[in-house]
């Protein structure tokens, strides 16, 4: 579990916190460390024995934050009829990979060209920034006007970066 | 009018309408979509195999003259509902040309209903015939999709569409079904035969609930599709319907037969077909072809349609 940065929590930690003097009062401690590692060190009362785990839990969050990359997932949402196209274009595109999901839904065209192919599907794939750009761009000039099309982008971090072209 | 209501009574019919009400009622009814999907996959290699082992003991003369009839008409229908469209219907190129693609290709079930229907009254029709469906059901389409090609206002892949048209599932099981059964041969068949043979009128039982089900979502839409699009779709049938026996009879086909046919070639399509149109023409509007064949025709053929061309065919036979 991450520690989020919100007014409240941070707010709660810091009461709790102020007390043994340990940690001080800071406003970026939230980004120091975790929340469980937070609620760990807190059961410690041997003051060597604290900072001992403090040490540790900072090195392990380098080790974890080391591995974690920023890339961006390009979500697609189509009918049936087009999933070999997509993947074709997403590949074109340069995505290295990417995750395929049946979904069932409704929208403004309602109506699909062939239930026996199967409903819509759900085309997933994380990559750089400008591999996405380029998706986007494509799928809105080839597939927008005339298909039920829904495209978008958040922004994610991932392990292994380098598997995404990161 | 007895081998009308003969017709209502077939538990096929009776499934169909089942469908319908289901939905209609709002019922929690529903296939799950494997199984809609399992159904077809064996009812269309079902056909194709006993359609091959049947063509294996057919003399090659025998069936030229189907053949070529077939190929005729699969020609000649997607030009004659694109010109009533087109010109009578004021619809635009698109659309009259989607919608053509779906009556110039076949629907594989109607085929079926109509099989069952002839073999109910007691007569056996050629046996060749499914390999009439799977000829008739790719020339249709190609024809009805080169038209806005000719006219330069495509749009969409017509190498894309094609490649759907001859690689669909339809197409795929159909003819596998055909050369299997035909390589087969009637002895090595014996051992499938309990399987894809007295399961068939079973599986096609659920396969017309589940089709009553997906035309009776259709039926919203009729309101929308206008009056022509109705008249369109229970006319051009049986004009269809009609050109088919005459053609059917001159090349030698049974009564039964050429019911059959007629049957087949009055038809829409409306599993392969809409993926190739899709592809093709995207500025059709699917609410548009689908409910025409699957809305209108489909229900049609099966209640009146098939009893329709059987009597045209007696009739006709009568004349000769």
């Amino acid at each position: 579990m991450t520690f989020p940065i919100g007014q409240t929590l941070s707010g709660e930690l810091e009461k709790i916190q102020t007390p043994s003097g340990q940690f001080g009062i800071s406003e970026t401690l939230s980004h120091k460390l975790t929340w469980s590692h937070y609620v760990e060190l807190l059961k410690i009362d041997e003051d060597l024995e604290r900072q001992f785990y403090i040490k540790q839990s900072e090195q392990h969050r380098d080790e974890n934050h080391m591995e974690m990359k920023r890339g961006v997932l390009v979500t697609i949402i189509s009918e049936r009829i087009l999933r070999d196209d997509l993947i074709e274009l997403i590949r074109e595109c340069g995505s290295k990979g990417h995750t395929i999901t049946s979904v069932v839904g409704d929208g403004s065209r309602g109506i699909r060209a062939s239930d026996f192919e199967g409903r819509n599907v759900k085309i997933e794939t994380i990559v750089n920034a400008s591999v996405a750009d380029a998706i986007v761009d494509r799928v809105s000039g080839q597939y927008l006007e005339d298909y039920a099309v829904i495209i978008y982008t958040s922004k994610v971090d991932v392990v292994r970066g380098a598997k995404y072209g990161l | 009018m007895d081998s009308l209501l003969s017709n209502f009574a077939s538990p096929i019919v009776m499934a169909f309408a089942l469908g319908i009400i289901s939905r209609l009622i709002k019922s929690d009814l529903e296939l799950p979509p494997a199984l809609y999907k399992s159904i077809s996959i064996y009812l269309l290699l079902a056909i194709g195999l006993k359609g091959g082992v049947e063509l294996s003991k057919t003399p090659f003369d025998q069936v030229v003259w189907p053949v070529a009839g077939t190929l005729f008409l699969g020609v000649l229908t997607p030009i004659t509902a694109f010109l009533v469209l087109r010109y009578l219907g004021r619809f635009d190129m698109s659309n009259a040309a989607g919608i053509a693609a779906h009556y110039g290709s076949v629907s594989v079930v109607t085929f079926i209903a109509a099989i069952s229907y002839v073999e109910s009254l007691g007569l056996q029709p050629e046996g060749f015939l499914p390999t009439l469906v799977a000829l008739l059901e790719i020339p249709g389409i190609v024809v009805a999709l080169m038209i806005p090609l000719l006219a330069k206002s495509g749009g969409g892949s017509l190498k894309k569409a094609f490649h759907e048209v001859f690689t669909g599932s339809s197409i795929v099981l159909l003819l596998g079904g055909l050369l299997i059964g035909w390589i087969a041969g009637p002895e090595k068949f014996v051992s499938v035969e309990p399987f894809f043979v007295h399961g068939f009128q079973g599986a096609l039982v659920l396969f017309l609930l589940e089709l009553g089900i997906i035309t009776a979502s259709r039926l919203q839409d009729l309101k929308k599709a206008g009056v022509f699009l109705i008249f369109f779709g229970v006319m051009v049938p049986i004009l269809h319907g009609a050109i088919a026996v005459l053609v059917g009879q001159m090349a030698g086909l049974s009564v039964a037969g050429t019911s059959v046919f007629a049957a087949m070639v009055s038809s829409g399509s409306y599993i392969a077909a809409p993926a190739a149109v899709r592809i093709a023409l995207p500025k059709a509007s699917p609410s548009l072809y689908l409910t025409a064949s699957l809305g209108i025709t489909f229900p049609f053929n099966i209640t009146l349609g098939i009893p329709l061309y059987y009597l045209m065919a007696e009739w006709s036979a009568g004349l000769w």
